[in-house]
């Protein structure tokens, strides 16, 4: 066992953790992150069967490493007690699926129109919630076909990037990856789709630490051969990008060869708001924005938070001359990629997204922006107004200065 | 447009660094807060004894930073009261009276009053307070301070499942999010109250609700309520920490939550920035000035050179010269063995660096 | 077989045949086998239980391959008995197994006279490669040159004293505790009775009896002074480490000459780093320096690399109570034989009635104790044989019982429970049920219920709680990286709420319990448990009588 790569020893017992989990506040009977991470660990290290069903009620959105004072690995410590976690027969076999998006999108992307259809048939839905406990309160985001591709370079001199699109983009909305590109494009960077597997964070969230470092190795070869040394890599899902800076979730540490690339990836990948701020501080960003009249709400993803970086796209869409942006401020959504779809924590999931819908209420914006898909999903199934990507918002600034 | 270039940045979100970016976000700067969670003030009720008042009365700028710190904290939504120059008795953890100056107003009222009768009512369940032993104490610490005053211990029944244990900090997040929670926990208090003029609780009195909601709550009540000191999370000290937070949000502040400052870029003498220990890749914050407030707790992120600080508030290296002259250290230093001396100095040395760190300004490269 | 403490005390005052003085192994297992064997007997501790070098020693159930190379007798008494206490009290012994590891800087000859030796010793051993080895503990440094097994076990020194006080009250044996013996009575040459004083009220009682055995420890000189005669011991400190996590799952033990800092001991949650041997002049008035930590921790390190940076609970020193015979005095601490002395005052110095037992260790104390007990039951002319070795301490847990503790709390909470209270589960389990709040882990780390937590404070328990540290000592709660800060206030309530204390008295015995495990921690000069030290600060005010600067310690 190693010494001390998750900071067990920094734990003075604060309850801090607990104060800032979003499941603690809505969930009465959760034992919260102070008992299930350093606590667990503690005792797990002594030996002991510190197995509980309760792990799975994790979200993995990291609000409780931030509130730490002294910077415990708490969720990670929960991360890995998922891992170890036997569930039931039927939990098993869901989460088998849901720890593979990328599996899944290939399949689903075969025939995407009918994969669709039968997803949304009501037999279907209530087959899935009898067999596999997925709710069918929820509408399954839309499969389209696989089109994104590196667009040809149009000049050597430009600076080359290298985009990670993950799942979704990928397999659910690769136009949104046209508009990564584009905005990318026209902040003079020549982009490189990278042909690289899910990031892995649904299979850490579902307890499959094997697949989790499968496609992080997979991942790893990939930007390997397709990143030169130095390329930066850009990611547009929070998730993602999360994954790549903490060296795929440390889940490698043990991995010789493969812990120095994830840290060597690490150090090299930004988010892509993250990018474009870097960019407006050297004064090279493209300013060039159409003015709008549009008053937004924006959402801060759990992980672009854990990420640290401040909140550059809060920042970005106010410097659309007539765009007005509220920070919502309002703590998780409550759908954490495929926990909201679990049937047995929907009723969490919902209680925990009930703040954020109340001040969207109250805010009545045009549209919520946010970055990060399933906070997306859940905005819309919880409240009446639409969610975009706030990419999407830039692009059309710009573009709409293209065409005037 | 610059996001990551400001005035002020300050390290550090205990009462030191919320005082101190308060200071420089009051007099219109582009601030920015980094902090790893929440100071260690938070463990506590958050107040002022007459003690650490005493020992920080030294100077004369005390009465000017408790009096800003007052101003905010009203602004803020989580208003205190007393001032510097009196005391009461107010109850402590361990049931006995800590002579306090200035506390957050929901604790203000538990002094031992003569001929008012007082209820100590606790929850069925909340295992970390115990209104009986409370109320034993009280009355006897009452006693040794001849005032003569005695606490009676009431106990009252939540309808709903708050899980084994019922902790403080359960209730105070039913109490912000749920009003029919709020209504049953009034009328079951209001029950327990009936025949006393005062009821003591834990504190548990939400850690978003503002001052207006809790003065509601009272008059609902019909009776004076106050807190008591539990064992952590204390509520009332989160409750403070949380407003002041959110208020610094709202004015402006730039809030860089999770991560340290560990390292500080110094370019003949100043301060030209600080770099947050993002995961991945450091996130680097261009600044005038900057005010170091890590508490006692944590590495300084000026590293092994730091030594100490001068009457300016400056660090200095072991040969006594300053390391940077836009960079202030404020609040106990880390891993000090000079003992802390409490919420009234972190206020005051926050003030003062802040005030510092405002009026300096030091060139970083446009 | 009450031997007649019955008629003896029909005048109204206290007696037995047998007083005991001293409250550690070596004299609990001498309440046991006097009990055992038929003969009234009361022990009378100074402090609580284990209050001397048996509460402040490594836990450590010797497999005796410590002793294989220099003294095959103490080995091979250390393999016997350690298996006996392994069959009397499962319950105590953690029977993780160890290593004697080979590392590159030692000596590799004394790894070869090491196998012979252990043979010798009839220590079952096997030898692993360095990569074995290093696959059963992979913290184990990398110049590992490879390892022998043994079957080296920690055992919970306050659950085997208390095991054995718990066995001898149930056949009619007698124990107090926080009772300091002020005067031995002899008259005619023969001992009559002693003179205790309760530490708590100030009382002073008597106790008629025909034999005094004085099992002191540290403190054997002093008592033995009370009768006036000598039992010459010389102190050696031996200061320990708690750190907060397992780093190992076994025993790691260094294959050398046996020196400083070549044990590490899993203990429950912590493991145990240790030890040195500095000679001291009592067994009071201990102190360690910031460099003797830091030389400790240095040493460790070389086994398990990163020690150095591991976060500290506790530093505690005990000192090994050895016999110290005129013509040995010259030889320093680990040379002396850890054998232990039977020191028969009555032909030595015309005392009668009056036996001292010094030196010995923890793995032993079954056999100490029955060697004076063997001699005792001489002189009390009764013929009864030693049946310590084949009684076990405590009957195992039914399973109906075990399984209704598995309905109401998870498995290793109930666990825990049930090695700690036996057949008192019952009672505990029946409490959680009729009241579900009693469920509630007051103590997170050491996982303690409130019902275990009432039950200890309550009138049904074996040994009476005076002090939090007490209910420490039986629980392990604070023994966690908070050490006492959030579950000893729990206690003090749970102290208040059982009707043992007054409110005041629960607040004075929480100040005295903070005051203790603050001077445990005092000792410690950098890392992360002065931080804690600080929340705790923070928490009960600069008002409590207690400080972050290195202290002195005497008693706990």
């Amino acid at each position: 066992m190693r010494l001390d790569n998750l900071a067990l020893d920094n734990c003075l017992k604060c309850s801090l953790c607990n104060t800032a989990c979003p499941v603690m506040a809505v969930h009465t009977q959760y034992p919260g992150p102070k008992r299930l991470g350093p606590e667990l660990e503690r005792m797990r290290r002594e030996g002991l069967s510190t197995d509980t069903e309760w792990v799975e009620y994790c979200l993995g959105c990291h609000r409780c490493d931030l509130a730490c004072p002294h910077q415990v690995h708490v969720s990670e410590m929960i991360a890995r007690a998922k891992a170890e976690h036997r569930k039931p027969l039927i939990h098993g076999l869901r989460d088998w699926w849901f720890a593979r998006p990328g599996l899944l999108g290939r399949l689903t992307t075969i025939l995407p129109a009918l994969s669709n259809f039968a997803l949304s048939l009501k037999p279907a839905r209530y087959l899935m919630s009898k067999l596999m406990r997925i709710t069918p309160q929820r509408k399954f985001p839309g499969y389209t076909r696989p089109n994104l591709r590196s667009p040809a370079i149009s000049g050597k001199q430009m600076q080359h990037v290298i985009f990670f699109p993950g799942c979704f983009i990928r397999y659910n909305r690769p136009d949104l990856g046209k508009v990564v590109i584009g905005l990318l494009e026209r902040n003079g960077l020549a982009v490189e789709v990278a042909s690289t597997v899910c990031c892995g964070v649904p299979a850490i969230a579902n307890g499959a630490a094997a697949e989790a470092r499968a496609v992080a190795r997979a991942n790893i070869n990939v930007l390997d051969r397709q990143a030169g040394s130095g390329m930066r890599i850009v990611t547009a899902c929070s998730s993602c990008g999360h994954m790549l800076k903490t060296g795929f979730g440390g889940i490698l540490e043990d991995d010789g060869r493969f812990a120095g690339e994830a840290q060597k990836i690490a150090s090299r990948t930004f988010d892509l708001a993250e990018l474009l701020m870097e960019q407006s501080d050297a004064g090279k960003l493209n300013t060039n924005f159409q003015p709008a009249n549009l008053r937004l709400a924006y959402h801060a993803p759990c992980h672009q938070r854990s990420q640290g970086i401040g909140r550059p796209w809060y920042h970005l869409l106010r410097m659309i001359p007539g765009v007005a942006v509220e920070d919502l401020d309002a703590g998780c959504c409550g759908m954490s990629g495929t926990y909201g779809f679990k049937q047995e924590k929907y009723t969490v999931s919902m209680d925990i997204g009930k703040e954020l819908f109340t001040k969207i209420s109250a805010a009545r914006p045009q549209m919520v922006a946010t970055e990060c898909a399933t906070c997306q999903m859940q905005i819309e199934h919880g409240t009446t107004f639409k969610a975009i990507h706030p990419a999407e918002i830039l692009l059309q600034a710009y573009d709409e200065r293209h065409s005037g | 447009m610059e996001t990551n270039r400001y005035d002020v940045v300050v390290v550090g979100a205990g009462l030191s660094g919320l005082v101190a970016a308060g200071v420089a976000a009051h007099r219109k700067l582009k601030v920015a807060l980094v902090a790893t969670g929440a100071g260690s003030f938070v463990t506590g009720p958050a107040w002022l004894t007459a003690r650490e008042i005493r020992q920080a009365s030294t100077t004369a700028d005390l009465g000017e930073a408790i009096d800003f710190f007052c101003e905010i904290a009203t602004l803020a939504g989580c208003p205190y009261t007393g001032d510097i120059t009196t005391a009461r008795f107010l109850p402590s953890i361990l049931g006995d009276f800590h002579s306090v100056a200035l506390t957050p107003l929901t604790l203000w009222n538990a002094e031992p009053r003569k001929g008012v009768t007082t209820a100590i009512v606790g929850i069925r369940g909340l295992s970390s307070f115990d209104e009986n032993f409370m109320a034993e104490r009280l009355t006897e610490q009452a006693r040794l301070i001849a005032s003569g005053c005695a606490y009676t211990a009431r106990q009252i029944s939540l309808s709903r499942n708050m899980g084994v244990p019922v902790t403080t900090l359960r209730v105070a997040q039913c109490f912000d999010r749920d009003p029919v929670f709020r209504e049953e926990l009034t009328s079951a208090l209001r029950a327990a109250a009936s025949g006393f003029e005062r009821i003591l609780i834990p504190g548990i009195l939400g850690l978003e609700t503002s001052a207006e909601q809790i003065a509601q709550f009272e008059r609902e009540l019909g009776c004076q309520v106050s807190e008591i000191p539990t064992l952590p999370p204390s509520i009332p000290g989160l409750r403070v920490y949380h407003h002041l937070e959110s208020y610094l949000h709202k004015i402006g502040v730039e809030l860089y939550r999770g991560f340290p400052a560990n390292k500080v870029e110094i370019q003949d003498g100043l301060c030209m920035g600080l770099q947050i220990a993002s995961p991945g890749h450091p996130l680097n914050l261009r600044c005038r000035s900057a005010v170091l407030a890590t508490g006692r707790s944590s590495t300084n992120p000026l590293g092994l050179e730091y030594a100490g600080c001068d009457q300016q508030m400056r660090p200095l290296n072991s040969t006594g010269s300053v390391i940077t002259r836009n960079l202030f250290v404020a609040g106990p230093l880390p891993h000090s063995s000079d003992g802390d001396h409490g919420n009234a100095m972190r206020i005051l040395t926050g003030y003062r660096a802040g005030s510092l760190a405002a009026s300096t300004r030091g060139n970083h490269a446009a | 077989m009450w031997c007649g403490r019955a008629q003896l005390e029909g005048h109204g005052m206290e007696a037995a045949q047998v007083v005991i003085i001293g409250g550690g192994a070596t004299g609990a297992g001498i309440l046991w086998d006097l009990s055992l064997r038929g003969i009234s007997a009361t022990l009378l501790e100074q402090g609580d239980i284990a209050n001397g070098a048996t509460g402040r020693c490594h836990g450590l159930l010797h497999s005796g391959g410590r002793y294989a190379v220099k003294d095959t007798d103490t080995a091979r008494e250390c393999a016997a008995e350690s298996n006996i206490i392994k069959a009397i009290a499962p319950h105590c012994v953690d029977d993780v197994g160890g290593l004697f590891v080979q590392f590159a800087q030692d000596d590799p000859a004394f790894f070869d006279q090491w196998q012979r030796a252990a043979e010798a010793a009839g220590i079952r051993s096997r030898r692993l490669s360095a990569d074995e080895a290093r696959e059963l503990e992979p913290s184990l440094a990398a110049n590992i040159l490879g390892a022998f097994t043994c079957p080296d076990a920690h055992v919970d020194v306050f659950r085997l004293v208390l095991a054995n006080l718990e066995a001898a009250v149930a056949r009619g044996g007698r124990f107090k505790t926080y009772s300091k013996v002020t005067s031995i009575h002899t008259a005619n040459g023969h001992v009559r009775g002693v003179r205790y004083r309760n530490a708590l009220s100030g009382e002073e009682h008597e106790i008629s009896c025909e034999m005094v055995i004085n099992a002191a420890g540290g403190w054997a000189q002093s008592i033995a002074e009370l009768a006036g005669v000598e039992a010459p011991i010389y102190c050696d400190k031996g200061t320990l480490l708690v750190l907060n996590h397992r780093l190992n799952r076994r025993v790691i033990n260094r294959c050398r000459q046996p020196g400083d800092a070549d044990i590490l001991v899993p203990a429950g949650p912590t493991c145990i780093l240790g030890t040195s041997s500095i000679r001291v002049p009592g067994p009071e008035g201990l102190s360690v320096s910031p460099e003797e930590v830091d030389r400790l921790l240095r040493l460790g390190d070389e086994m398990i690399p990163g020690l150095v940076d591991a976060r500290i609970l506790r530093i505690f020193c005990g000192v090994r109570p050895l016999y110290a015979p005129r013509t040995a005095e010259a030889a320093k601490g680990r040379e002396i034989s850890r054998g232990f002395a039977l020191l028969d005052h009555e032909t030595r110095d015309g005392v009668g009635g009056f036996v001292s037992i010094v030196g010995g260790k923890l793995t032993t104390y079954r056999l100490m104790a029955a060697e004076v007990c063997d001699c005792v039951v001489g002189k009390l002319g009764i013929i009864a044989e030693c049946a310590t070795d084949k009684t076990p301490l405590r009957p195992a847990i039914d399973r109906k019982t075990h399984q209704r503790a598995l309905h109401l709390l998870p498995h290793p909470v109930a666990d825990k429970m049930e090695r700690r209270l036996g057949l008192a589960t019952v009672r505990v389990i029946e409490t959680i049920e009729a009241r579900p709040e009693l469920a509630e882990l007051v103590c997170e780390c050491e996982l303690v219920t409130r019902g275990e937590l009432e039950y200890v404070l309550g009138g049904s328990a074996p040994a009476p709680v005076f002090a939090i540290s007490d209910v420490s000592r039986r629980t392990r709660l604070g023994f966690g990286p908070c050490q006492g800060t959030f579950c000893g206030y729990k206690a003090m309530l749970a102290g208040y709420q059982t009707h043992r204390w007054t409110a005041a008295e629960a607040a004075n015995r929480f100040s005295a319990y903070l005051h203790e495990r603050s001077r445990g921690q005092s000792f410690i000069h950098k890392g992360r448990q002065l931080e804690q030290l600080e929340l705790n600060h923070d928490l009960y005010g600069a008002e409590q009588p207690f400080c972050a600067k290195p202290g002195v310690q005497d008693g706990n």
